[in-house]
């Protein structure tokens, strides 16, 4: 009960973002989200896995699904803790208090986007390769927990392969990194089966090559292979050569662009996309990956939560599905938000301006407890760091490199180099100085 | 206050209507457009969009019938997902003080709806083939003159 009441509480403290909002913080694609539950509606880019989640509301109200991600987090972080002893709830409420007051990661959890999950991946993959102190029942909820994290977004298979590779080379047997590797096997499968009951086509991401395809066009890599490869090649793209959008997001997403003005659009699109991209891989292979590498260093450092604060879109968008589908109660509170009114960045200031430099200082924190553990053979915090670091430049480099870099993709997974430190303090505190553990089932199957 | 949808379900005519019309007594004329899904060797139409981009595309299109016409009201909507010939596709209202203005609106809005909303069509054919639906030269020339008339 104790524990029940602890974890409520944390997730709680998550929520003052949107408290302070007066309405989940939400971002344009929550309104896509919404569609492909509500209708239901493939969409070309986007799992059905996380638009199910967001039903939780009931067609009531977007603070349900708000409540649901915020109690996960604080659940997740607890087991964290339980991870490595008896967890206390002092310790829990100082750690979730700390990560409100300087991180991103209250800002994130109150965001209604599958951002979320990328931190969860990372602390799923640990508490199944290190959480031999749980218990059966919770290590089984981990695991679905860490599955559906793993598939809400494309981007978290690459952060899940990262870490199962470091879970082998970290355990050097085979067994902890099968039991990692069980929830990526098992949302390749989800996202296979959503694809081939919803597109018809059974694939992790039918139609991932116009992003790809965006990307290196952004790095200069399509037009010279299409001075080369047309007219012969025959593609719908030679039409566009010497005035391809060299942003790769004007390139995806302009109405007038190469993607857009082709019949049947992105999905139609995907088969000529691969191929070009393929052509555009081969050519220059150092280039691709030196320009991969470039942009997930820039990815890395940026941190902020400001572009997910913007009311950007969002009345055509979570506007118009709140008005389609929910009571007219629901609409008012989002209008009445500080988000809807375009005031939330200016009131957020204050709280996240110091994020960025509280971020890089814990890195580095965190890169010397990674030293110290590793030193003091404690294989626990060791392989948590190890995998968390991993895990942000893995993130880097999945939406950095593959897409474009923005803000919002680091800012939600940066937040975890508070961990490291925050687990080697409470490590070297006496037993009696972490606060009252609170007595759990879980903790004592050993 | 224009209404703006984009949607798999079918839409009732009378009581898009009637919402249009609730408590206006300044309307003097209304001007209305289905579209269907015409048959022939078609079978089946699968409309794709991306959700968001479309309905900005469609708010800028009314917007630009409101900006020429003195409108009072507006209603587009605009189905999506696998349709069967016979099945209503978009619903275009345009409602004003004059007939003249209604009509205009209507023709304005299906037409640059045909060529500047953000939808592909995918026909099946009754043999089984299917294709997708480029712009038709006509539907660009329709637009044009839209321009030109301005």
């Amino acid at each position: 009960m104790r524990a029940a009441l602890t974890i409520a509480s944390g997730g709680l403290l998550l929520a003052w973002p949107a408290l302070l909002n007066g309405y989940p913080i939400v971002f344009s694609d929550t309104g896509a989200f919404l569609f492909q539950a509500l209708q239901p509606f493939m969409i070309w880019d986007k799992p059905w896995i996380y638009g199910p989640l967001l039903m939780l509301h009931g067609q009531t109200t977007l603070w349900l699904p708000l409540a649901g991600q915020v109690l996960l987090v604080s659940w997740m972080l607890w087991q964290t803790q339980a991870a490595f002893g008896p967890p206390s709830a002092r310790f829990h409420l100082t750690l979730i208090v700390a990560l409100a007051a300087v991180t991103p990661a209250p800002w994130v959890a109150s965001l209604l986007m599958p951002d979320i999950f990328a931190p969860l991946v990372v602390l799923g993959v640990f508490l199944i390769a290190w959480g031999e102190r749980l218990s059966r029942p919770v290590r089984c909820a981990i695991y679905v927990v860490t599955l559906v994290a793993i598939a809400v977004h494309l981007s978290h298979l690459i952060i899940a392969a990262a870490l199962v590779t470091l879970v082998l080379l970290l355990r050097l047997r085979w067994r902890p990194a099968l039991l990692a590797a069980a929830p990526l096997a098992g949302a390749i499968a989800l996202l296979v089966a959503t694809n081939a009951i919803g597109h018809g086509r059974p694939g992790i991401s039918p139609f991932g090559s116009v992003f790809m395809l965006a990307r290196l066009n952004g790095d200069g890599l399509v037009e010279p292979v299409l001075a080369r490869r047309c007219p012969e090649a025959g593609w719908r793209l030679c039409a566009w050569q010497g005035r391809l959008p060299a942003d790769s997001d004007e390139f995806l997403w302009s109405e007038q662009g190469p993607v857009w003005s082709t019949p049947g659009g992105p999905i139609a699109f995907a088969a000529e996309a691969s191929e070009v991209a393929r052509a555009a891989l081969i050519a220059s292979p150092l280039t691709a990956a030196g320009n991969a590498l470039a942009n997930m260093g820039r990815q890395v450092l940026l941190v902020r939560v400001g572009d997910a604060l913007v009311p950007d879109h969002l009345p055509l968008t979570v506007g118009l599905r709140l008005s389609q589908f929910f009571p007219p109660a629901e609409q008012h509170r989002f209008a009445a938000s500080l988000q809807a009114r375009g005031e939330l960045v200016a009131a957020a200031e204050p709280f996240v301006r110091w994020q960025p430099t509280v971020l890089a200082v814990f890195a580095v924190l965190s890169l010397l407890v990674l030293v110290r553990a590793a030193w003091r053979r404690d294989a626990r915090l060791a392989s948590l760091s190890v995998l968390i670091l991993a895990a942000c430049l893995a993130n880097a480099l999945a939406t950095g490199a593959l897409s474009k870099p923005h803000h919002r993709y680091q800012a939600r997974i940066a937040w975890l180099v508070l961990l490291p430190p925050a687990f080697s303090i409470r490590g070297s505190l006496p037993a009696g100085t972490r606060g009252s553990a609170a007595p759990r089932p879980d903790a004592s199957a050993r | 206050m224009a209404t703006i949808r984009v949607q798999t379900a079918d839409f009732d005519i009378g009581a898009e209507l009637a919402r249009l019309t609730a408590s206006r007594v300044d309307i003097g004329g209304i001007g209305a457009f289905v579209g269907t899904v015409r048959g022939g060797d078609v079978a089946e139409l699968m409309l794709e969009h991306y959700p968001g981009m479309t309905e900005r595309a469609l708010a800028q299109i009314v917007a630009r019938a409101e900006a020429r016409w003195p409108l009072c009201g507006c209603t587009v909507i605009h189905r999506v997902g696998a349709l069967k010939p016979g099945e209503n596709i978009v619903l275009v209202l345009a409602a004003s003080t004059h007939r003249q203005a209604a009509l205009e609106a209507t023709a304005f809005l299906i037409d640059w709806l045909k060529t500047d909303a953000p939808f592909w069509k995918k026909e099946t054919h009754t043999d089984g083939s299917t294709a997708w639906v480029e712009a038709r030269e006509g539907d660009e020339i329709a637009t044009a003159t839209w321009l030109a008339e301005r």
